[in-house]
């Protein structure tokens, strides 16, 4: 019995797995744990980053454990990677974790701790629920999922963050401990056509010096209205020693990018000056945003008048 | 005006401390001060062992460039690897060793009478309280004995009665009344039921991101501290006062907190200093800075409280976004507009400049181990005649 959530295709037969998260049960591929979650606590959507989404909302962020690749800088690898007897998760149903969302005020659930693949009969259900209330739903992914699956979550979430971290085979079997990168730039392609899609992209050195525009041109191939996030990386893991990129460098970067992609973001980090939305036709500052620290923070302003820019009239790309 | 600057990655920015709104360096010669040793000392990462060192040389730094009366130092990150890390017992005194030799480097290299004062015994966890069965939204405290559940059920009422590893709860009211609160701000903050851990029990959190502690503050009621001057008190209340009539007698003083040292590795000659009020431990965080530097107790208004309510969503922009602090109203925060120089350095991020607000207070910028290099607080309004 082989699992189909992403492009591992694991065997089940003897085992749970690569992410160890599903086990064959009545010849139905099932989750080992389903509706356990590692967290649920309200964060703005900005901070998952999602820019373009619902600007200043609460989500309810959470997720499971484990991932399907194994990347040399995870900043999750406590969770994603490394084992631990003593962590517990906590179970919560669809059903009341939609009543939570609601109590808490919450416009909607993000999946955004681990990779979504290892959890997706959950997540889907949930999503289904929330959908159920008039409440959104996203989710962060590496984008490795098979190609039904990925049709599943583009059907099911109304915005996705893809991280994109490179355009190598090469470094996605190095670094990242998957097969390739072709699925992925399959599945974002697919996210294009149906749902709200963002993508980010950790600024890696070796990334930066041999390919960051290559990925530029990919993002503008498939849509030049996609919200790229160009993410200051805090090396970690097995890469916890390596130098900081400059400013000057990640600036170069973004000033570039801007020209061909206009929702192009520099965060992770606090303070960030190029977090703001303008609009691409006529300049205008439609939405200004705040990064208080690594991650965290919100929009300070938002002026746009039914998704379009107030003084020219554009419209938007976004869940707005 | 007050000021955040921030250093990342070799970017600077300035920012009102207030609104959070981005400003220009334009031409303050106060600021250089800080562009320039916040440069030479870009922040190595809250479990990178060198993190030790670059605090020592960062205060060094800030001595020789603005020699204050009054010196604050934490070292906090011997507290942040025990709890983030496995540590065997010889890497845990190597630690302690590191960050006290640390702590006496600075005192021998400046010249101030230092105050080492630690937070108290660490200790592994062992048995945590099981919250499973909690339907409301249990979250821990400041003090990782005291936990509280936010939109509590009928249910809940009764769970907590018989719940294995706590020793006591209170209502909401209960609470209110034992503990004097009239503060609007704390009171919205108050959980419904507000639970009581054992002693030997843990209280863990929901909203960590999945991550476990290794270890905790042990309940304790006194922590260790190490002076040469004379009349050192016994208990955290009186600290300030104490450090107060010191430097009005003209002695130039540091005081030099080391998080994650216990007791047994503190130098010869500690003394034991009370930190337990009306069954409030003040081990930590902002219960510890506050009651040592400011003589403050939990219920005070304009404290930063110790609960947070995940209900209560406090909008980014929202004042004071890089710091812990609720008001405008400062509550004599030690460092804060003296007649004589003040400066502090420390990683104890958020909560050591909020609880200083020296004339410069420097810090790495860290939310849950994730950072953002090094962030100041600059007292502009002292230096506006310059």
């Amino acid at each position: 019995m082989k699992c189909n959530y992403c492009e591992w295709r694991c065997d089940l037969t003897n085992g749970n797995g690569i992410c160890g998260r599903y086990k064959c049960e009545n010849d139905k591929v099932v989750e080992c744990e389903p509706f356990n979650w590692i967290d649920f606590y309200p964060y703005t959507v900005e901070s998952m980053p999602f820019y373009h989404v619902m600007p200043n909302e609460y989500v309810i962020q959470t997720g499971t454990v484990s991932c399907n690749a194994h990347c040399s800088y995870c900043i999750n690898s406590h969770l994603a990677i490394e084992e631990n007897s003593a962590r517990k998760l906590k179970h919560k149903s669809a059903e009341s974790l939609v009543a939570l969302c609601k109590q808490m005020d919450c416009k909607g659930v993000v999946f955004a701790i681990n990779e979504i693949t290892c959890f997706i009969p959950s997540a889907i259900e949930v999503a289904k629920r929330l959908h159920a209330e008039g409440l959104k739903v996203g989710c962060l992914t590496n984008g490795f999922e098979t190609e039904e699956t990925a049709h599943l979550l583009a059907d099911n979430m109304d915005f996705i963050n893809v991280s994109l971290k490179s355009l190598s085979d090469e470094f996605y079997k190095k670094d990242l401990g998957l097969s390739s990168v072709q699925p992925v730039l399959r599945n974002i392609k697919i996210f294009n056509d149906k749902t709200h899609l963002e993508i980010v992209t950790p600024l890696v050195h070796e990334v930066v010096e041999n390919e960051i525009y290559d990925i530029m041109d990919f993002i503008y191939g498939v849509n030049p209205e996609i919200v790229w996030h160009l993410f200051r990386l805090m090396p970690n893991n097995e890469r916890a020693d390596e130098r900081d990129m400059t400013h000057e460098e990640m600036l170069k970067i973004y000033e570039t990018a801007r020209q061909k992609l206009p929702y192009t973001y520099l965060g992770n980090f606090a303070g960030s000056q190029w977090v703001d939305t303008y609009c691409p036709d006529c300049g205008e500052l439609i939405i200004k945003r705040i990064c208080t620290g690594a991650w965290l923070g919100g929009t300070v302003f938002n002026n746009l008048v039914d998704g379009q820019c107030p003084k020219c009239g554009k419209k938007i790309s976004g869940v707005f | 005006m007050y000021e955040i600057m921030l250093d990342v990655n070799g970017w600077q920015g300035l920012f009102d401390f207030q609104t959070g709104e981005a400003l220009p360096f334009e031409n303050k010669p106060y600021l250089e001060l800080a562009k320039e040793v916040s440069k030479r000392h870009p922040y190595p990462g809250d479990l990178n062992p060198s993190v030790f060192a670059w605090t020592t040389d960062f205060a060094l730094d800030v001595v020789k460039e603005y020699n204050p009366q009054l010196m604050l130092i934490s070292y906090a990150n011997a507290m942040i690897t025990r709890v983030n890390s496995k540590l065997t017992t010889v890497e845990t005194k190597d630690l302690e060793r590191l960050v006290l030799s640390e702590a006496f480097r600075f005192a021998e290299e400046a010249d101030y009478e230092p105050i080492i004062v630690s937070t108290g015994n660490m200790k592994k966890i062992d048995l945590v309280v099981n919250t499973d069965d909690i339907e409301g939204y249990f979250n821990v405290s400041t003090d990782p004995y005291v936990g509280g559940i936010f939109g509590a059920t009928a249910k809940d009422y009764e769970t907590v009665q018989n719940m294995n590893g706590i020793k006591s709860y209170m209502t909401k009211n209960e609470f209110i009344k034992t503990y004097h609160l009239y503060d609007e701000y704390a009171l919205e903050r108050t959980p419904d039921i507000i639970l009581f851990a054992d002693d030997n029990f843990a209280l863990t959190n929901t909203g960590n991101r999945g991550t476990t502690l290794e270890e905790i503050s042990e309940k304790k009621k006194t922590f260790k501290a190490f002076s040469k001057l004379s009349g050192l008190p016994n208990d955290i209340f009186e600290f300030r006062s104490f450090i107060d009539s010191q430097l009005k007698s003209g002695k130039r003083i540091a005081v030099i907190v080391v998080e994650g040292v216990d007791d047994e590795s503190m130098p010869d000659g500690s003394i034991d200093v009370n930190k337990e009020s009306d069954g409030i431990y003040y081990s930590e965080g902002v219960l510890f800075y506050y009651a040592l530097l400011n003589a403050k107790k939990f219920n005070v208004v304009g404290m930063p409280y110790i609960f947070h309510n995940p209900f209560i969503k406090k909008k980014p922009g929202a004042r004071y976004s890089f710091s812990y602090i609720k008001t405008d109203e400062f509550q004599d925060p030690i460092g804060f507009n003296r007649d004589f120089k003040t400066a502090s350095v420390g990683t104890r991020s958020g909560i050591f400049h909020s609880a200083c607000m020296c004339d410069y207070s420097f810090e790495c910028h860290c939310r849950g181990l994730a950072e953002s290099g090094v962030l100041t607080f600059v007292n502009g309004k002292n230096f506006e005649n310059e």
